[in-house]
């Protein structure tokens, strides 16, 4: 069982989380529209790579907050947890 | 006197003994072939075994990346069990039809024993799905009765739980032509089988670079030397993606671990392969005594010998309720098989965007279970470029084209075309 620090809860057991796709990933934007290439990139294009991975988690079954997890896929270790920028406010000038 | 007559019968099983007859060569990799297949597991063992004995294409090499045989699976094969997808069902059934002379073909035992495979469901919970591959597999010409609980306990008496007050039924569907066989000894015949055919194994050959000239590939820069070929294949399961991006394509795969324990050794008390729906698992004890069990693919990216806790968890809870006869026995080994796996489940098999590259990949778990088929077919496609009706709905382009595969969860087609079997 991996102990993932939430970093709002910090150590807990894998089973609580859920997540794990890969960060980085860019919507292709719709103005102009993106080629057929660059939607199967974005959503097929996992690439199964060795090494660190930074990726998108969810303490799902506690604080419920999304964060940013960089884990070694080949060793199992986890390398660091950040919490995710705060979204802009609506509306909150420029 | 008496052991006197013995002697030269000693004196030659004492040699035999430490000759060391290697299986098959370890040639240096030659500067031409006309094929090359990378990856050394069995899809590319059997490519280049078929394409030598059907097609008669026998200057090929196989490049692995270490020794023959080394795969990091260790599961036992499972073959024989319907698919719940049209589109595998020829696949399977011809790899398990294969499987019964297998032996015979290569001239080594791949350790095969037909002990038959148990679908089984718990209270009716995916009796659908279950009955909808069996009749798949009916039609595709393959053998599959259905058994009430009765008839389910008396198969694998295992399912039987000490407590009289459970109340649970079952309800399965038997393959009798599904069996077990061993993963390496597999990849060892094959191995044994295409080098004395003339394939030139190559072990220990890295690929460092695809040669492309005028858009088409040209040959191969290798750890062992560069190689002219205008074919090459890529079966490098798990390594499938990185020699994909050397050719400079991407491929749909997700790494992903499966989970697996291994029981203490028993006397024989499970015949056949139980492949639970509802739990989720396969199980199986294999020839040295042990019950091997395995469960569905973790659910994030990992290649590490750990894999996902939390699925080893599920899998321990779930098959002690499974077969809740097995008591008091413990897993003393817990361990993790690497597979890759595409968006839809189902293998890529077919010509990559580069032109002379082909492609089988991405098969998940059912990549032994489909083996022989495979072999067959994808030789088929290297040696005459044509692709058959058995692999044509794999192409690597229907990602893409928004053509995935998945099941048909309504078998009123099926029941048109052909009376229900059961």
């Amino acid at each position: 069982m991996l102990l993932i620090p939430c970093p709002l809860c910090g150590s807990r057991p894998e089973a609580e989380f859920s997540g794990g796709a890969v960060s980085g990933h860019v919507r292709p934007g719709d103005e102009p529209p993106a080629s057929e290439a660059a939607w199967s990139l974005y959503l097929f294009g996992d690439k199964p790579v060795s090494g660190a991975r930074r990726e998108y988690w969810c303490h799902a079954h506690g604080c419920g907050q999304w964060f940013l997890l960089t884990r070694d896929t080949e060793t199992g270790d986890i390398l660091s947890a950040e919490r995710l920028p705060a979204p802009p406010m609506e509306g909150a000038g420029s | 006197m008496a052991l006197a007559k013995f002697a030269g019968t000693r004196r030659r099983l004492a040699a035999g003994l430490t000759m060391q007859q290697p299986a098959w060569r370890n040639p240096d990799p030659k500067a031409r072939y006309d094929a090359v297949i990378i990856g050394g597991g069995g899809h590319g063992l059997a490519a280049a075994f078929y394409l030598a004995k059907i097609h008669r294409l026998r200057h090929t090499a196989v490049l692995v990346r270490g020794w023959i045989g080394e795969t990091g699976w260790q599961l036992p094969v499972v073959y024989g069990r319907g698919p719940d997808l049209k589109d595998t069902v020829g696949l399977h059934h011809i790899a398990t039809t294969h499987y019964a002379g297998l032996a015979g073909e290569l001239g080594f035992d791949p350790g095969t024993g037909t002990r038959g495979v148990l679908d089984i469901v718990e209270d009716g919970v995916g009796a659908k799905t279950q009955r909808y591959a069996a009749e798949l597999y009916r039609l595709a010409g393959g053998a599959a009765t259905k058994l009430n609980h009765e008839a389910t306990l008396a198969k694998a008496g295992l399912l039987k739980s000490p407590d009289a007050s459970e109340r649970r039924r079952f309800d399965a569907v038997h393959y009798p032509d599904g069996g077990i066989a061993d993963p390496e000894r597999l990849i060892w015949a094959y191995a044994r089988a295409a080098d004395a055919l003339g394939v030139d194994v190559v072990q220990n050959c890295d690929v460092n670079s695809f040669v492309v000239e005028g858009g088409k590939v040209a040959g191969l820069e290798t750890s062992r030397g560069e190689i002219t070929t205008p074919v090459v294949a890529i079966a490098a399961e798990s390594h499938a993606a990185d020699m994909a991006a050397l050719a400079g394509f991407m491929l749909p795969l997700r790494a992903r671990t499966i989970n697996a324990i291994a029981t203490e050794p028993f006397s024989p008390i499970l015949d056949p392969v139980l492949v639970s729906r509802s739990a989720g698992i396969t199980a199986c004890q294999v020839p040295d005594g042990r019950i091997v069990a395995w469960g569905p693919p973790g659910d994030f990216a990992s290649n590490s010998p750990w894999g996902s806790g939390r699925q080893t968890e599920r899998l321990l809870s779930e098959a002690a309720r499974l077969v809740p006869g097995l008591g008091g026995a413990s897993a003393t080994r817990r361990w993790t098989a690497p597979i890759d796996l595409t968006p839809d489940g189902q293998p890529i098999i077919g010509r990559a965007p580069l032109d002379g590259v082909f492609l089988n990949c991405g098969w998940g778990a059912e990549g032994y279970a489909a083996l022989p088929a495979s072999g067959i077919s994808f030789a088929e496609l290297l040696g005459r470029a044509s692709i058959n009706d058995v692999i044509a709905p794999f192409a690597p382009g229907r990602f893409a084209a928004g053509a995935s595969l998945h099941p048909a969860m309504t078998p009123t087609a099926l029941t048109a075309t052909g009376a229900p079997c059961f």
